[in-house]
């Protein structure tokens, strides 16, 4: 305990330096962001630079503004995370106009910039109230109502005391959302429905496939999202005139839950030189609705190979 | 400032510290009680929601569980004998506590449809580094960065996903919106218990809840949107000097700010600084010292303000004009329609999930707003006549905010207009500023009268009608603005932009993703195109009158496709893909709506049959188009355009091919 008297020991503490610069603090702590890159991308560096982030810029800000001591610890915190996630945007922007790619290595440098220079401003701000405050040319306040925020209020008028308050509030508020959320996410959830796609899964066709000597190999997946195991009847026909011709030896199958199974349809050079509408199906097997899907592709055998004949358009 | 006289009865220094100390801790106890009950009841209610489509218990359960949450903390902040400095306090657990209905509903992947094309537009600047990048579902956000790119800043700098990072910049700005209402009511004048009460009184505005917290730019904005009305007050308040300097600036910034977040929110804090500039400017209302200096800043700062949204519109979001008159003009034209007797107006709730007993709180808001906006004036007319209304700069601001304020009511005849109703949704989050400060003020004095009844039976009385008005403007303000299937979570529902999202569409947009790469153009209906263009990263394209692709799927089989100038435009526009949901076919979308709202009203048949039905197999034998993805409910077709003329086999002919299976 000291025992200097109360308002002479205020007075040293109104002197001791962090009054005068908290500006340099927070911008040393918004230049030590750079060694969250150390910690792995995620929540863990979030929750390390989160604060800052959204912090820090608004805070400088304030304090370059001159509106730092108008403002209760609430308004201040909130004001702060405000103007702080301004200045992504602002930085973002200013990034866009140099034709600078936005990252997180060009933020950083950005708003470190920004930041300096917003340091600088309450630092002078700063110096500017010392020199006021201990000239004779101190503004008086009679006649002006001073700013309404920072008035003492009718019950209650503690300051420093409403900081403590607000952050217990902050931590309460917070405990009791991230329970809430904890307790939704880690209760048993209905198990979403299943389902089941067939899709072709080669190189891609910008139209007809061109068939060569050797044939084409069409290959495709099919995906069983589903609980438990299932039966397939997978067929493979060409179409035309408005009747199904079958293309290969159907096979059956049997795919067991959330398993993805390769499959490919082989094709000769078909004859002639129409193109043929193959078409691959997937039937449920077992049910009493059994489901089906199918997948088509064009194929044509490849340049020379005649005239087309018994063609349709 | 306006400060209440303290009764007597209720003067707090007549309690010993130590007897104040003894009752404070079982009182606290009790409310984080209630907060921690009110949260595991809201939890309950998500879970029961899950596994039905519209169930009244989820209903029961999350309101119970809200009014457990916020009524105790509600009756400690407006108990005259808190400390004011505990009052923030409360507010920020309110705060906290009204993001869990957002963040339970979509813990983990965004499901509004605004949500989609802002995680997309984040998307784009994550990967590309620029800014202005087109913009997928919702165009018009290309031109207003500021939620996806400090979104997309917050990505870059701590690794945390799009959601992540927008779960975390919209719960601040959600917190910080009620710190600025607090902040707006101190600095028009009211004392610490009414502000924070007017803050109470703003988070029952239909949008609090669940629109205002949703990853959209009007989140963002409506948070600039207080601050700047905050810092302009600040700034019109401030004596001469410095301090008038720094609150300008700030202003200025803020507002800056919000003309590059969002366009409507914007025009609204314009409206809403010309409403308190001219309050400020007269005479009669203003007059004290130093009014013509306030007046003057107030005026700079509006037309700031306008410069700064005229700007940025022309300069950099010029499709704005087109994307916004639509809405006013229609409304206004349907609201004549409406009056004239021409047109049957819309019905309320018609499609509604919600129990009848919602509906009637969500009139019942509206009766609950007016006694306090009454009240509110009453009040102030009162003060007035006894000389304790401050005048000057003060009253004139009152003046302004309750104008703003009272624009509610007339607004609320909109709602009975298609068009209108959206647009009066959304002008409630601003006109609640103005009417929260009138409730606040009331609300106040109310409890202090009931508190002075010296009968306990009368006493109780006047508190449990204060406790059900408060419970009423919970339960109404949020049922006036979203529907159930946005709030709660279910089941899939057909037609619903915040339950399409199902983990076969996922797959689907996976699979095309990997399969084709991000960027291709396609054609599909609204709620899978919500998919494909988000987590998909396609471009799906814009129905329009000009660009009519409906007629793709309701063109009847055998019959040709579309008209020319479609094909024309799908051409020329690099159009490859076509995505069916083939329950277009069987269901009537819960929206009334398969593609967009300019669609033609003739989709679903007079026998609630949709056109669809029966016509969406036949691209199977289009000779243009192949078929390359089926799941359960969806199939995508690729479409090689320009259509040529490809001939096809018919003939019975020889051709046979080998099925293999797992290599």
């Amino acid at each position: 305990m000291s025992d200097l008297p109360y308002r002479l020991y205020q007075g040293i503490r109104h002197r001791y330096p962090w009054s005068d610069a908290w500006p340099w603090y927070l911008l040393a702590v918004f230049a030590a962001l750079a060694l969250t890159a150390l910690v792995p991308g995620g929540p863990a560096r979030a929750a390390l630079a989160v604060p800052v982030l959204l912090g820090v810029p608004g805070a400088l800000t304030l304090g370059a503004a001159r509106a730092r001591r108008g403002v209760d610890a609430v308004a201040f915190g909130a004001l702060a995370v405000v103007l702080s996630a301004l200045w992504l945007a602002f930085t973002a922007l200013i990034l866009s106009v140099l034709q600078v790619r936005i990252s997180g290595v060009s933020v950083y440098a950005c708003l470190l910039l920004v930041c300096c220079l917003l340091a600088t401003g309450a630092r002078r701000r700063l110096r500017r109230r010392a020199v006021d405050a201990a000239g004779e040319n101190a503004i008086p306040a009679k006649r002006w109502q001073a700013d309404v925020l920072g008035v003492p209020d009718e019950i209650g008028a503690a300051p420093k005391r409403g900081a403590w308050y607000a952050v217990g509030g902050l931590l309460a508020g917070a405990a009791l959302l991230g329970g809430g959320a904890l307790a939704y996410t880690s209760a048993p959830h209905q198990a979403p429905a299943g389902y089941t796609w067939l899709a072709w899964s080669g190189p891609k066709a910008d139209g007809v496939i061109a068939v060569g000597a050797h044939g084409v190999r069409l290959p495709f997946e099919i995906n069983h999202q589903e609980p438990g195991t299932a039966g397939y009847l997978l067929t493979a026909s060409w179409t035309g005139g408005g009747q199904a011709h079958a293309l290969a030896a159907p096979r059956t199958l049997r795919i067991g839950g959330g398993k993805t199974v390769w499959a490919a349809l082989s094709i000769p050079r078909p004859p002639g030189a129409c193109a043929y509408r193959v078409v691959v199906t997937l039937t449920e097997l077992g049910t009493a609705h059994p489901r089906s899907w199918s997948i088509n592709a064009g194929v044509r055998a490849g340049p020379g190979s005649g005239v087309p004949t018994g063609c349709a358009p | 400032m306006i400060v209440e006289p303290r009764p007597r009865a209720l003067d707090p220094t007549r309690w010993s510290a130590r007897h104040a100390a003894k009752r404070r801790w079982p009182g606290a106890l009790a409310v984080g009680a209630c907060a921690a009950l009110g949260m595991a009841a809201i939890v309950q209610s998500y879970l029961i929601a899950q596994t039905t489509r519209s169930n009244e218990a989820e209903f029961i359960w999350f309101w119970a569980g809200m009014c457990a949450i916020e009524i105790p903390l509600i009756a400690v902040i407006a108990r005259r004998g808190t400390d004011a400095a505990v009052r923030p306090a409360l507010l920020l657990v309110i705060a906290f506590a009204s993001y869990a209905p957002k963040l339970l509903r979509d813990p983990g992947a965004p499901i509004y449809h605004d949500e989609y094309a802002h995680w997309r537009a984040t998307h784009d600047i994550v990967a590309s580094g620029q800014l202005f990048e087109p913009a997928q579902i919702v165009p018009i956000i290309a031109g207003y960065p500021g939620l996806h790119a400090a979104t997309a800043v917050i990505v870059d700098v701590t690794g945390l996903s799009i959601w992540q990072a927008a779960t975390v910049l919209v719960l601040l700005c959600h917190v910080a919106l009620l710190a600025g209402v607090v902040a707006l009511a101190r600095a028009t004048g009211l004392d610490s218990r009414a502000a924070t009460l007017a803050a109470v009184a703003y988070q029952f505005n239909a949008s609090f809840l669940y629109f205002d917290t949703q990853f959209s730019y009007e989140s963002m904005s409506i948070t600039l949107v207080v601050w700047s009305l905050a810092a302009f007050t600040q700034a019109i308040r401030a004596r001469p000097g410095p301090h008038r300097t720094a609150w300008r600036w700030l202003a200025v910034v803020l507002s800056f700010g919000c003309a590059i977040t969002h366009h409507l929110t914007t025009i609204e804090l314009t409206v809403v600084m010309l409403i308190v500039s001219v309050a400020l400017s007269l005479p009669r209302v203003a007059r004290s010292d130093g009014w013509r200096e306030a007046a003057a800043t107030a005026w700079f700062l509006t037309a700031f303000t306008l410069t700064a949204v005229v700007g940025w519109i022309t300069g950099m979001a010029p499709d704005t004009v087109a994307y916004l008159s639509p809405y006013l003009g229609t409304g206004l034209s349907q609201l004549a329609q409406l009056v004239s007797g021409s047109s049957a107006g819309r019905q309320l709730f018609s499609a509604s999930l919600s129990p009848w007993w919602e509906h009637v709180a969500a009139f019942g808001v509206t009766v609950v707003a007016l006694a306090f906006a009454a009240g509110g004036l009453l009040l102030l007319r009162r003060w007035r006549r006894s000389g304790r209304l401050p005048t000057g700069r003060e009253r004139a601001l009152l003046l302004g905010y309750a104008t703003v304020g009272l624009a509610y009511f007339p607004s609320t005849v909109f709602i009975f207009s298609q068009a209108g109703a959206e647009g009066a949704r959304r002008s409630w989050a601003v006109s609640w500023i103005g009417l929260a400060m009138l409730a606040g003020l009331s609300a106040a004095w109310l409890v202090d009268w009931a508190s002075l009844r010296r009968r306990a039976v009368a006493r109780w009385t006047a508190v449990g009608v204060l406790t059900v008005m408060t419970a009423t403007a919970l339960v109404g303000g949020t049922a006036a603005g979203l529907d159930a299937s946005y709030r709660f979570p279910g089941p899939y529902l057909y037609g619903s932009d915040a339950r399409s999202d199902t983990p076969e569409l996922n797959a689907m947009a996976q699979w095309f993703l990997a399969r084709f790469g991000p960027g291709h153009r396609m054609v599909t209906d609204r709620y899978t195109g919500l998919e494909m263009a988000s987590f998909g990263l396609q471009d799906t394209a814009m129905p329009s009158a000009a660009f009519p692709v409906w007629d793709l799927y309701t063109a009847e089989p055998g019959q040709p496709l579309g008209p020319p100038s479609l094909f024309a435009v799908l051409t020329t526009g690099h159009y490859l893909y076509l995505v069916v949901d083939k329950r277009m076919a069987t269901d009537v979308p819960q929206l009334g709506i398969y593609f967009e709202g300019n669609e033609p009203g003739d989709f679903v048949r007079p026998g609630g049959q949709p056109i669809f039905s029966g016509r969406l197999a036949k691209f199977n034998g289009v000779p243009w188009m192949s078929e390359i993805f089926e799941s359960d409910n969806y199939a995508v077709y690729r479409m090689n355009l320009p259509a040529g003329r490809q001939r096809y086999q018919v003939l019975p002919v020889p051709l046979r091919g080998k099925l293999t299976v797992g290599q």
